[in-house]
């Protein structure tokens, strides 16, 4: 099917074109205008964006710390090795390894399932003006990550080694170019896959390829890492960097383009570096060109075959599937069916799941040196039962925090929540539904974690006892601080399933609550504690509180929901 | 039956009244159109009968019942189509109106003869089975139509219904609303399509910027404007 688009003549119209193009992908994608509406001309709620920034800020804050002590080893290492370039190298294939794994699914869902591209299809548009829009709003998320991956090494290095004005300068180049040829990459197989297969027919099953990839790049990662016994010791990670002098260089080789850009920032003073500086843009404006090219071939061919959605049409024998079942199963189930069926959400909970005990798993398994005994023989006695089954609770609100399917319960409901308030049930009963669901689903989550605490770490059973006795009200609390966050205040109003999860607010709300619980409780513990209150009546304390808490803001909850489902629209 | 009193409506805190100091009756047996311009404040005011906004003022009752004091049961006698057919991607067909069966404690005969009848009428069976996300948007109109109906609801309320039907199935639904009333029951809808109004309704309403600018039958409303033609009248009665 051929569509055929009239070049608007001009360059200089074209700019504008594609630049006031940009303009409303960058507003759309980040929900500027919303934001500035609802902050700025209706005045509604600005310490909510307040509070948002300032944990966004806290979060960065602790993740540069841990970072840039970790970059301090590599430095020094590479001094060691007398290769200074190597920690550059390093930094720059991580960030480009991650850009390249991360932007696919990216690329994916902004290229082809974001609801624009039908409003942007039937414009006077060239494909390569809409992808190359489109392509550009990833880059600048692509900055932001890197910004954290990046600049600290930059910084590190430039400062360490006495840099002049020159490197910095040169480093910002390939810096602003680092993500180029690896989204480009990302984008060029994208549109190519999805020129020749109806992606959108098998979606989910490649949410979930993608997934289970990163996944498995997280473990090697970790394993790697962990080889080490103890990483954190500079003297340690120059060992182990010396040790792996060669297994580091045959991985940036595997991707020139970071030694390029290595070796530009490196020799920044000498025609060698400025040689690979050349190298590194030109090549990336190669795949730049690339990209536009493929684009203005198959973008829109291939978002027309992913408009057709697979349709099965074939009789459905009613007898056998018209069963009827309670109200309150019934929304349990809706609420299962829409959450697990949506690859964005059912891939915020599982990996989890199997991420954290995977964690536990390499860190102690994979390292003899560890102490994996030590830790046994703690855990494994059952006068110990105390500490243990208080570190079991604080895992298990932890990751009953991160599944963060109750802090965004009422959001994800969307425009569709008109639903729910036409239907003949009370707000108090879909509330329930809602807590039995995100409480099962965090069980399940938490359930792998207590069979290795079980298994491998040999808690006994009695203690394992306890601390689902402590956890199970513990649950119930994450879910219900979730569902009052989300149901004062929810967001309703998004296109892209993704933005109900991930560009949601309350689950950052949810998680700084979640921690705070956490301190409160270990507060409780220790001033208890400290006046010799004996253990098993701290914990039966701690019970009660948690249940208490649990009541009071269950009927807080219920109160927020019939508001929400009765008065707000 | 559907009683509204003094009912009023304003969006962003009062700068946009949507709905002013609506009174209206729509009695048991009757199709009732609700005409207005864009903006009018039709879908506003449907949105309050059916329990989704809040009313800033004023009564409404639904087979007596007030929605606002009794939500639930008032809801129980509702059936409602939106005017936008936003429905869950994720879920069947079937799914949907299962789940809808289940909410409103439907029994498995009763639904397995609804079902039958709606699906067979509005030749959805092949696609029944199918995620509601490769639906056309005719389709999940008359998916909502049937979710409508399945508690065969005393008041029916449809939000511009037609638009977005083929011939066919508009037709279909004409015959729907028709052999509703026959019940005894109400169906209430908002349109801009003089027409369809003209020829199916038993009362109308014309309504602009919230206020009710006319309202009785065609013979009321014709007779007080000097016999003008419907487009005429609400031409003139609609003005800016
Ligand atoms: N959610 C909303 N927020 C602000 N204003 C709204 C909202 N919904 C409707 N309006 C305004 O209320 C008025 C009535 O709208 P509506 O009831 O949708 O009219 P109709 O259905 O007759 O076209 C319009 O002026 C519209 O702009
Ligand atoms: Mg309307």
């Amino acid at each position: 099917m051929g569509v055929i688009r009239k070049n608007i003549p001009g360059a200089d119209g074209k700019m504008k074109k594609f630049i006031s193009l940009l303009k409303t992908q960058i507003n759309s994608y980040y929900g500027i205008s919303a934001i500035k509406y609802k902050y700025f001309v209706e005045k509604k709620q600005r310490w909510e964006l307040d509070l948002a920034i300032f944990g966004i800020v806290v979060g960065v804050a602790v993740f540069l710390f841990i970072y840039v002590m970790q970059l301090e080893g590599l430095f020094a290492a590479s001094i060691a090795l007398n290769q200074p370039q190597l920690m550059l190298a390093i930094v720059l294939f991580l960030g480009q390894i991650v850009t390249l794994i991360f932007g696919f699914f990216w690329v994916i869902s902004v290229f082809y399932f974001s609801d624009d591209v039908k409003i942007l299809l039937p414009l006077p548009l060239q494909p390569y003006e809409i992808l190359l829009s489109k392509y550009t709003v990833i880059l600048v998320n692509e900055y932001a990550v890197l910004a954290l991956l990046l600049l600290p090494a930059i910084g590190i290095y430039g400062i360490g080694t006495g840099a002049g004005i020159l490197y910095y300068l040169i480093a910002l180049v390939v810096f602003l170019f680092s993500p180029v040829i690896p989204l480009s990459i990302d984008s060029i197989i994208a549109l190519w896959l999805m020129r020749f297969t109806n992606l959108r027919k098998k979606k989910d099953f490649f949410t979930v390829l993608i997934s289970i990839l990163a996944l498995m790049f997280f473990f090697v990662f970790q394993y790697f890492v962990n080889r080490n016994p103890q990483y954190t010791d500079k003297d340690a990670v120059v060992d182990f960097l010396i040790k792996n002098a060669d297994l580091a260089k045959m991985a940036t080789k595997s991707f020139p383009p970071s030694l390029w850009g290595a070796y530009a920032m490196s020799d920044y003073h000498s025609l060698y570096g400025f040689f690979n500086l050349l190298l590194f843009i030109a090549v990336s404006l190669i795949f730049t060109g690339f990209l536009a090219l493929s684009a203005q071939k198959v973008y829109f061919k291939a978002l027309m075959a992913g408009q057709e959605i697979g349709a099965k049409k074939k009789t459905v024998a009613l007898e056998r599937s018209m069963k009827a079942s309670g109200a309150l199963k019934a929304l349990i189930l809706r609420e299962w069916k829409l959450f697990i069926r949506v690859p964005v959400y059912a891939m915020n909970v599982l990996p989890v799941a199997i991420i954290v005990p995977f964690i536990f798993f390499i860190s102690f398994v994979g390292n003899p040196q560890m102490g994996l005994e030590k830790a046994v023989q703690y855990t494994s006695s059952p006068t110990n039962w105390f500490w243990v089954s208080i570190v079991g609770l604080l895992v298990s609100l932890f990751l009953a925090g991160s599944t963060s399917l109750s802090s965004t319960a009422f959001s994800r409901e969307g425009k569709m929540f008109y639903i729910s308030k036409i239907l003949p049930i009370s707000p108090s009963l879909q509330l329930r539904a809602k807590l039995i669901l995100g409480s099962l689903v965090s069980i399940f989550v938490i359930l792998p974690s207590y069979i290795i605490g079980w298994y491998i770490f040999k808690i006994p059973l009695v203690t394992v006892a306890i601390t689902v006795f402590l956890s199970l009200p513990g649950v119930l609390l994450i879910n219900i601080l979730g569902l009052l966050i989300d149901s004062a205040r929810p967001f309703f109003d998004w296109d892209n399933p993704q933005k109900a999860m991930k560009g949601n607010v309350n689950v950052l709300f949810t998680l700084v609550l979640t921690l705070l619980s956490l301190l409160i409780i270990l507060t409780i513990i220790f001033l208890l504690k400290t006046f010799n209150v004996s253990e098993i009546l701290i914990a039966i304390l701690i019970e009660i509180l948690i249940i208490l808490a649990d009541l009071k803001l269950y009927s807080l909850t219920k109160d927020f929901a019939t508001k929400l489902y009765f008065e707000k629209e | 039956m559907i009683e509204l009193k003094n009912v009023s409506k304003s969006y962003n805190n009062g700068k946009i009244k949507a709905v002013d100091g609506l009174n209206l009756v729509v009695n048991p047996g009757e199709i009732f159109g609700f005409l207005g311009p864009n903006g009018a404040g039709k879908t506003t005011t449907i949105k309050m009968i059916v329990g989704i906004l809040k009313p800033d003022e004023g009564e409404i009752l639904v087979d007596g019942i007030d929605i606002q004091k009794n939500p639930i049961e008032a809801k129980k006698k509702i059936g409602y189509v939106p005017d936008e057919p936003y429905i869950y991607d994720k879920l069947t067909g079937l799914e949907y109106l299962n789940f809808i069966a289940d909410v409103y404690g439907i029994s498995e005969k009763e639904r397995r003869e609804k079902l039958e009848y709606f699906l067979e009428i509005f030749e959805l069976k092949n696609a029944i089975g199918d995620l509601i996300q490769s639906y056309s948007h005719g389709m999940k109109q008359k998916l909502l139509i049937t979710a409508a109906l399945l508690h065969s609801p005393s008041v029916w309320i449809l939000d511009e219904p037609m638009t977005g039907l083929d011939p066919r199935s508009s037709f279909l639904l004409k015959e729907l609303m028709a052999n509703h009333t026959k019940a005894g029951f109400t169906v209430f809808f908002s349109t801009h399509i003089l027409e369809v109004a003209e020829r199916l309704c038993d009362r109308i309403a014309i309504i602009n910027k919230g206020k009710i600018v006319a309202c009785g039958t065609m013979e009321e409303i014709k007779k007080q404007h000097e016999w003008e033609s419907l487009e005429k009248i609400f031409l003139e009665l609609t003005e800016k």
